[in-house]
């Protein structure tokens, strides 16, 4: 007959922590749980499962950390038949992971869990000669950044919020926050444009422009919007405004509202890739939504950043637009996850990228830039 | 048995055979032509039976190797050929390939043996039908029954099996119809019930008749018939492709009608017979009137005239054998008349004439001596006076004695001729027997005289008798004085009285016997005629006398005797 | 075969080709759903749970992690002991007619959901802040404000109702089609379609979104038609009434469920051994026992059998086709049972569907739904819940009444000009949300 008996972790409620974990951090956890079982096994013979999407080599560390913490708590490992089977299964639930105790004998079976939050997985690296440089990773959605010139202060334009960091080493360290008041809800698409000087913000969004000063603390004040605004830093003679509760933009030189533009190409509201003269661009069928512009120091003329969709994932790619043809400039890179959000950066040669990354749900801004290969 | 009778028994006898003979003749005609008739309506259904068996069985095959080609097999098939086969995709597929077929059953089956759609148990995907991995050439093999697995209990199915290559197997089409009620009822059938009894139904079959009838199946397995009095039935064994017994047809005939048929005719029989029966007793009576009643007044007449009314005559009521025997018997009655009156004309002249040879007989014995005598006395006369007183005297005590035996002889005639009529009276017999048998004790017990033995037997509850005891001890005399002159060397004397209680009216009996010499059957005959005597002397008169009494008496007398050993007198009179 | 939890997300994703699309959502646009289902009320409480939040929104959510999140309150305070709870309402909320949400208008249909199960509780309205209290204490009161019968509503024209929710009614038969159309003025951002036409009890599979129940004609789909397919939320379990403990418990052992979800779930879903799925709570593993047809034929060897019926709904072909393959594999054991159409069965073949990714949860709304008096009423803290949920369930299947079959998931079949952006990918593995979905234009 099996007797299921219950460890509770109350020592782990008050220690584990809610954010990512690394994983070999809950071998000692276990193991010493494991040791403190009424049924005190001293020799074990030990079986791992994996239930889990992990990577297989994040396991190998945990199962070494795992092994050695149960010598430390004095249960041997033995490779013949004892009497005591551990298996040990790792699963996971919308909370995260689990790790699952079994301590098998011929009478009884106890089990232990251990819920445990998984770090997120490593970002494979491209290898395009597109660079893309993270800066800033967080839950909430992130629509627009910037930085300033000297790459050590970073303003970060989310729905509700505009925040403020400064750099400390590798690190980026809270220093303000203001609230975004929104005239109007926000569309379900949430998308807005940071503009920064050195000491003053507007924030344009859907409904509502936010204006504001950096110093001596990050303040803004929100109203409902209205003026056009320019949507590349560097190119002030074509402003755009956001089309009321739409995620399209408008403007007065275009003749039908569109996502986002790059070098004189628009992706329209009808999913097709146009030129100013509403002809079709070639080359750009499998273009995505956000496109663009980049200066390019490596050639002559601006390239268009293109967002499409890979196999199995969104990629970005650059492309050059002449004469209603789009001809790729570089290779695809990757991302992980799809693009919520590309700017034109303030620094020119330099393209704001968010992207939600598809494991982690959360929103990750980076700088995407050219790097010249010849 | 009365005539009317004999008529009725023999009109019904012969209504009632004819109609018995006549209804087995048709009975047995009837049950043959049954018979027969339902051994060709069994064998035309058997036979269309096969017949649509085969029919059927083609049809399958047809339809299975439309499943077969069908495009859903073949992509089965060429899933199946694939390095991953995945073939969860189609376990309905059987289902809808049956009812595109009208196919009660259809199984498509993989190379493993394991089923991938079935439509008749879709729950069973993935189950092994091991049967299909026999290396048969299913082609050849064509269509069979099977014992087919449902969810709900085994069924019978006509099946035929096709393979499609599916990659380095064979993909398996196994389908047919089911072999049911539905079957059954295709088949012409008319007058006979069919019923197909599964072998591995739990029940057995219905009825006790068919239900041996599979059992005798069982132990061999070959088409069989039994009959009883309600139904004949004939099985047929159907079996397996491994031969195994899988199901018996059995064909019905009900025998009820012939039954109704022969219990029709039965009860027409019955009825024709009592019929009959009724016809031959109104017959008979009808005949009856019309030939007893004449019959019966002409026996009327018949006994008038046996009772002594000889002038009787039989009414003539009709021209027919009956008015003829009328006829006949008046003209007998009038000729017996005729001769009855000569005869006695005759008689009486024979009578007279015996009467007066024995007269003459009798007086010319004394007359010589008396004609002697008186010559005597003539010559006595004239040849010798002197002796003339002498002879005289001797010569009348002739003449007396002589004249004396004239005068008994006469005497006798006379009292023969006037013996009165008897004056009847209650007398006991037995009483009579004793007085007689008193008066010739002394006799019989005479010095001298030979030995007789008397054996007396007198029944003690005889009633008594209406009767002259008298004349009625005067004829036992005579039979004794008979009976003691037929045994002159001695003997046995009999007598015996006893009660005839069982005749109508009641009579009683007196037999008289002796160990004497007995009579020849001439002589029984003519022992009562008067004068008639086998004695050397006497007048024969006795005999005369006691018939005489007895006839007086309405009664009768017979003789028995054989030659040498006796003779039994019998007299019956009425009590 | 058990697909981990993540993967599941993955797949759904992958094959519904949704969430990672670099073209932005289009706003504009009509869809046309067709549903196999019917409902002949707008009742919150009876509607499927995703389209319920469709119109009507609660004031708090179960999010993807089976956590508590805010939805029309933004925020909730525990006082004396969990007798008292402080809500307040998010601003800037309004009804589909344009009244904005305050409390006095919320209260109403918030008594009406609470009294059902507190009969004591008093709500207190005031500005944009509830007070809720009751004597025997609400010490769940977040959770069961998430619940859709705790929806916030107010009665509308006929039968219709007015919510707060991204759609508002624009068209109501009831049983036959419901017609939404986006509100214009939703505090969460305007949906990206225009309107949205449901065909109820349909079994076509021309609209732009159609489930795709199992056992069913949809599953021949029209060519380029994307499959959706959430994670298992289904459970497909047998409840006996009536049956010898032995007898439930060799059933349990005779049953080979990988084929059931193989051939008959057409590889979507997985056999199920406890009542909630594996990516739910973690640990269905260990429930996790192979058919054992030896084991079955010895549990009952001393026990009198009689033939047990198993009742499926009459019109589910599915059920029936997993009743008599149950029946199938009990034959095997020597256990008669005859699946029958009805609800009248000694045993019968139930569905339930999870409504949130909450485990605790979604085990006492199990518990109550097979009427057994196990109740799992967890307050503890996040972590300490599956161990709690872990000794509900076993207890629960201890008492041999139960048998779970297979986990199945929800499939929708999408045609190729429909999309979703959805907000996150393991919200998106759960429910199909029409507020997050656009069309081609």
């Amino acid at each position: 007959m099996l007797r299921v008996g219950f460890v509770l972790l109350f020592g782990w409620v008050l220690t584990a922590k809610l954010g990512a974990q690394p994983l070999p951090e809950a071998a000692p956890a276990l193991a010493a749980r494991i040791s403190s079982l009424p049924q005190h096994p001293p020799i074990v013979s030990l079986e791992f499962q994996d239930l889990t999407a992990q990577p297989a080599v994040e396991w190998s560390s945990f199962r070494s950390a795992f092994e050695v913490e149960l010598r430390k708590a004095g249960v041997e490992i033995a490779t013949t038949q004892p009497e005591t089977r551990l298996k040990v299964t790792m699963s996971e639930n919308p909370r995260g992971l689990l790790f699952v105790a079994e301590v098998i004998t011929k009478e009884s079976r106890e089990i232990a869990m251990l819920p445990w939050n998984a770090p997120p997985a490593s970002q494979p690296k491209p290898q395009v000669k597109l660079v893309k440089q993270p800066l800033i990773a967080q839950a909430e959605p992130i629509l627009d950044v910037a930085l300033d010139a000297s790459r050590s202060e970073l303003l970060v334009l989310s729905p509700s919020r505009v925040t403020s960091y400064q750099r400390a080493g590798d690190k980026w360290t809270l220093v303000g926050q203001a609230s975004v008041t929104l005239a109007r809800p926000l569309p379900r698409d949430e998308r807005a444009r940071l503009e920064v000087t050195s000491a003053t913000l507007q924030a344009y969004l859907p409904g509502t422009t936010c204006s504001g000063t950096l110093q001596p603390t990050l303040r803004i004040a929100c109203a409902p919007a209205g003026e056009p605004w320019p949507l590349n830093p560097r190119d002030a003679a074509f402003a755009v405004r956001w089309v009321p509760d739409r995620n399209l933009l408008e403007s007065a030189s275009m003749r039908a509202p569109f996502y986002s533009a790059a070098a004189d190409v628009f992706a329209s509201a009808d999913g097709r890739i146009e030129a100013r003269d509403s002809e079709p661009v070639a080359g750009a069928a499998d273009w995505g939504s956000d496109i663009a512009s980049i200066e390019n120091s490596c050639g002559t003329g601006p390239l268009a950043i293109a967002s499409s969709r890979s196999d199995t994932a969104d990629q970005l790619q650059a492309y050059q637009t002449m004469n209603g043809r789009a001809t790729p400039a570089s290779d695809a890179l990757p991302l992980p996850g799809a693009v919520t959000a590309l700017w034109p950066a303030e620094t020119a040669g330099q393209v704001t990228l968010v992207v939600r990354n598809s494991k982690t749900g959360e929103y990750e801004a980076s700088r995407l830039g050219l790097a010249c290969t010849q | 048995m009365s005539f009317r009778t004999k008529i009725f028994v023999s009109i019904t006898a012969t209504v009632v055979l004819a109609v018995w003979i006549v209804a087995a003749v048709v009975s047995a005609f009837v049950t043959t032509s049954f018979e027969q008739r339902d051994a060709q309506r069994t064998a035309t259904l058997v036979a269309q039976f096969h017949r649509e068996f085969d029919r059927r069985g083609a049809d399958v095959s047809r339809r299975i190797e439309a499943v077969a080609n069908s495009d859903t097999v073949q992509r089965i098939a060429v899933n199946l050929a694939g390095s991953h086969p995945d073939t969860g995709q189609y376990y309905d597929a059987a289902q809808a390939l049956a009812s595109d077929q009208s196919l009660n059953f259809l199984d498509l089956v993989a190379p493993d043996e394991r089923i991938i759609s079935s439509a008749e148990w879709p729950a069973r995907f993935g189950y092994q039908e091991s049967w299909l991995a026999e290396s048969v050439d299913w082609q050849a093999q064509g269509t069979f029954l099977k014992r087919v697995e449902l969810a709900d209990g085994p069924a019978l199915g006509l099946i035929t099996v096709r393979t499609v290559k599916a990659g380095d197997g064979v993909l398996f089409v196994a389908g047919g119809f089911s072999l049911d009620q539905a079957f059954l009822d295709s088949l012409p059938a008319a007058g006979l019930h069919v019923e197909l009894y599964r072998n591995f139904d739990p029940q057995p079959a219905s009825g006790k008749l068919a239900a041996a009838l599979v059992e005798d199946v069982r132990r061999q397995a070959r088409e069989l018939t039994r009959t009883d009095a309600s139904a004949s039935v004939t099985a047929i064994p159907l079996l397996g492709r491994d031969h195994q017994l899988l199901a018996v047809l059995l064909v019905e005939s009900s025998r009820s009608e012939l039954a109704n048929l022969k219990r029709y005719i039965q009860g027409t029989a019955t009825a024709v017979g009592a019929a009959g029966v009724l016809l031959g007793l109104i017959l008979s009576f009808w005949t009856a009137s019309l030939v007893t009643q004449p019959v019966r007044e002409l026996a009327s007449s018949v006994r008038k005239v046996a009772s002594g009314d000889w002038d009787t005559r039989a009414s003539i009521r009709s021209k027919d054998e009956i008015g003829q025997l009328a006829r006949d018997f008046n003209q007998m009655t009038q000729q017996l008349t005729e001769q009855r009156d000569r005869m006695i004309q005759a008689e009486r002249v024979a009578a007279w004439r015996e009467l007066a040879r024995r007269l003459a007989h009798e007086l010319k014995n004394p007359l010589f001596p008396l004609q002697i005598t008186v010559e005597n006395l003539q010559r006595a006369r004239q040849a010798a006076p002197d002796q003339f007183d002498e002879v005289f005297r001797e010569s009348t005590a002739t003449l007396l004695a002589e004249l004396n035996n004239l005068k008994q002889i006469i005497g006798r005639f006379s009292d023969f001729a006037k013996m009165p009529a008897p004056h009847l009276e209650p007398v006991s017999l037995n009483q009579i027997v004793a007085d007689v048998m008193k008066l010739f004790e002394a006799q019989i017990h005479a010095p001298g005289h030979p030995r007789i033995n008397i054996q007396l037997q007198t029944d003690q509850d005889l009633p008594p008798i209406p009767g002259d005891p008298e004349q009625i001890r005067r004829a036992l005399s005579n039979l004794v004085l008979n009976a003691l002159d037929a045994m002159p060397q001695g003997g046995t004397l009999g007598i015996r009285t006893s009660s005839l209680n069982g005749q109508q009216p009641a009579k009683v009996a007196l037999e008289v016997s002796d160990t004497g010499q007995g009579l020849t059957p001439e002589e029984c005959e003519r022992l009562f005629t008067p004068y008639y005597t086998t004695k050397q002397h006497g007048t024969g008169l006795g005999l005369a006398i006691v018939q005489s009494v007895v006839s007086d008496h309405k009664g009768t007398i017979t003789v028995e005797s054989q030659a040498g050993k006796g003779a039994t007198f019998r007299i019956e009179l009425n009590a | 075969m058990r697909l981990r939890a993540w993967a599941w997300l993955a797949l759904s994703s992958f094959v519904a080709d949704l969430s990672w699309c670099a073209t932005r959502p289009h706003y504009g646009g009509a869809l046309a759903v067709d549903l196999s289902t019917t409902f002949n009320t707008l009742d919150p409480a009876e509607l499927p749970p995703n389209l319920a939040s469709s119109i009507a929104e609660t004031l708090t959510a179960i999010d993807a992690r089976g956590e508590l999140e805010p939805r029309l309150a933004e925020s909730w305070q525990r006082e004396a002991d969990g007798r008292r709870w402080r809500i307040s309402l998010r601003t800037r909320v309004l009804f589909h007619d344009g009244q904005p949400l305050n409390a006095t208008n919320t209260a109403p249909a918030l008594l009406a959901a609470l009294k059902k199960t507190h009969p004591d509780v008093v709500v207190t309205a005031g500005g944009q802040t509830l007070v809720i209290q009751s004597d025997q204490g609400l010490p769940n009161l977040p959770v069961e404000l998430a619940a859709p019968a705790a929806a916030i509503i107010r009665t509308g024209e006929g039968s219709s109702i007015i919510g707060t929710g991204p759609f508002r009614v624009a068209g109501w038969e009831p049983g036959r089609k419901l017609t939404l159309a986006a509100f214009e003025d939703y505090w969460g951002g305007r949906p990206y379609l225009d309107s949205v036409a449901i065909n109820l009890g349909s079994s076509g599979a021309r609209a732009d979104v159609f489930d795709i129940p199992f056992a069913s004609a949809r599953r021949i789909l029209p060519e380029n038609t994307r499959v959706w397919s959430s994670s298992p939320r289904e459970l497909i379990v047998l409840v006996a009434n009536g049956v010898e403990p032995a007898v439930v418990q060799a059933l349990a052992l005779s049953i080979d469920r990988v084929p059931i979800v193989n051939v008959l779930a057409q590889h979507r879903g997985e056999p199920a051994f406890g009542l909630l799925p594996e990516w739910l709570s973690g640990y269905e593993f260990l429930f996790e026992t192979p058919p054992d047809l030896a084991r079955a034929k010895q549990l009952i060897s001393g026990v009198k059998l009689s033939p047990l019926t198993l009742s499926y709904p009459p019109t589910d072909s599915f059920a029936r086709a997993v009743a008599e393959r149950v029946a199938l594999n009990a034959r095997d054991a020597g256990i008669t049972v005859q699946a029958v159409p009805g609800s009248n069965g000694k045993l019968r073949l139930v569905r339930w569907l999870l409504n949130s990714p909450d485990a605790a949860r979604e085990l006492d709304r199990l518990a109550v739904f097979l009427g057994v008096s196990l109740r799992v009423n967890y307050n503890g803290p996040p972590k300490l819940q599956s161990m709690f949920t872990f000794e509900g369930e076993r207890a629960i299947l201890d008492s041999n009444r139960i048998i779970p079959l297979v986990h199945l998931p929800l499939v929708y079949g999408l045609a190729p000009r429909v999309h979703s952006a959805e907000k996150s990918p393991s919200t998106g593995a759960f429910s199909l949300r029409l507020e997050n979905l656009w069309v081609d234009p």
